[in-house]
């Protein structure tokens, strides 16, 4: 089966590792990469929730990926997880702008599979393992140096980078406003067609006389109803009068 | 420090597939990275 082209490392860690003979080696946990080339050189896996030992992959040993599990081929390098906290990773490293302020942290990073080479950066505002928060597209050439827990940018903000996925918060933000506008220029149009329907029909100029002849001197009801009419029929309401047996 | 990298069984010259990168190269920086990382705490 042919491996995708590139991939997002959350992705390569949330699924299980599993071996030739189906044994399963854990899902994915910490990312092993070279930062100053940025690559991604391989990854390690839990086996157990009660066990501080940890399976080292190289990502050349993927064999095939199908649905949540990653088949691998050889035996895993077995180590410690103190050991692979300590190993070089730019991932949670928080962002620093180049007036040397935090502007955001590290979430992902979207590689190559063949070469392990990172192709750009991830970003998030505030805690990453928050669900449903923002990415920002870092690209590498911004990144100007990085140290253990810090990696240095030329930007100045967030809002100079591309917004890769928009968060809940600010989807409803966006689509608010856009409602808000739709509305405020729909008042606009109304407004402006009352005001144009008004002067042109000048209803509300007050000097202008309308002649007498105008009025009307019939009701617009039928006759034979009678009502509010210039001629009642005083033959009919005496009809009525005598034929009334409470009086 | 690194002891699965020099395991038998890990081939790092393979992993790091990367022009005038090396085992040895990669040593060095982890070992540095893991010093200022003692500095710092």
């Amino acid at each position: 089966m042919k491996l995708p082209k590139e991939y997002l490392l959350s992705d390569l860690l949330s699924h299980n590792v599993r071996g030739d003979m189906t044994l399963s080696y854990g899902v994915g946990e910490i990312v092993w990469m070279h930062p100053p080339v940025h690559r991604i050189l391989g990854w390690s896996s839990k086996p157990s929730n009660f066990n501080l030992q940890r399976n080292v992959w190289r990502l050349n040993q993927i064999n095939q990926i199908v649905n949540n599990e990653i088949f691998v081929k050889g035996e895993p390098a077995i180590t410690d997880l103190s050991v692979l906290t300590r190993f070089p990773n730019l991932l949670f490293a928080k962002l620093i702008n180049s007036n040397g302020i935090k502007i955001g942290i590290v979430a992902d990073f979207v590689f190559e599979f063949k070469t392990g080479q990172i192709k750009y950066y991830l970003i998030s505002r505030s805690n990453p393992k928050i669900p449903g928060s923002s990415r920002w597209k870092l690209d590498i050439r911004s990144i100007l140096d990085q140290q253990p827990g810090l990696v240095f940018c030329s930007n100045d903000s967030l809002n100079d980078l591309p917004l890769l996925k928009s968060s809940f918060k600010n989807e409803v933000f966006k689509k608010g406003k856009v409602f808000i506008d739709r509305f405020d220029d729909m008042k606009n149009i109304a407004t402006t067609k009352l005001e144009n329907w008004l002067e042109d029909e000048n209803y509300l100029n007050e000097d202008e006389e309308i002649p007498v002849k105008d009025f009307p001197n019939k009701s617009i009801y039928n006759e034979d109803k009678n009502f509010y009419s210039d001629n009642i029929n005083l033959k009919s309401s005496n009809r009525k009068k005598d034929d009334d047996p409470w009086i | 420090m690194i002891n699965f990298l020099d395991s038998n069984s890990y081939d790092i010259d393979q992993a790091l597939e990367v022009e005038n990168l090396k085992k040895e190269d990669y040593q060095k920086y982890a070992k540095d990275w893991v010093d200022h990382q003692t500095e710092q705490s």
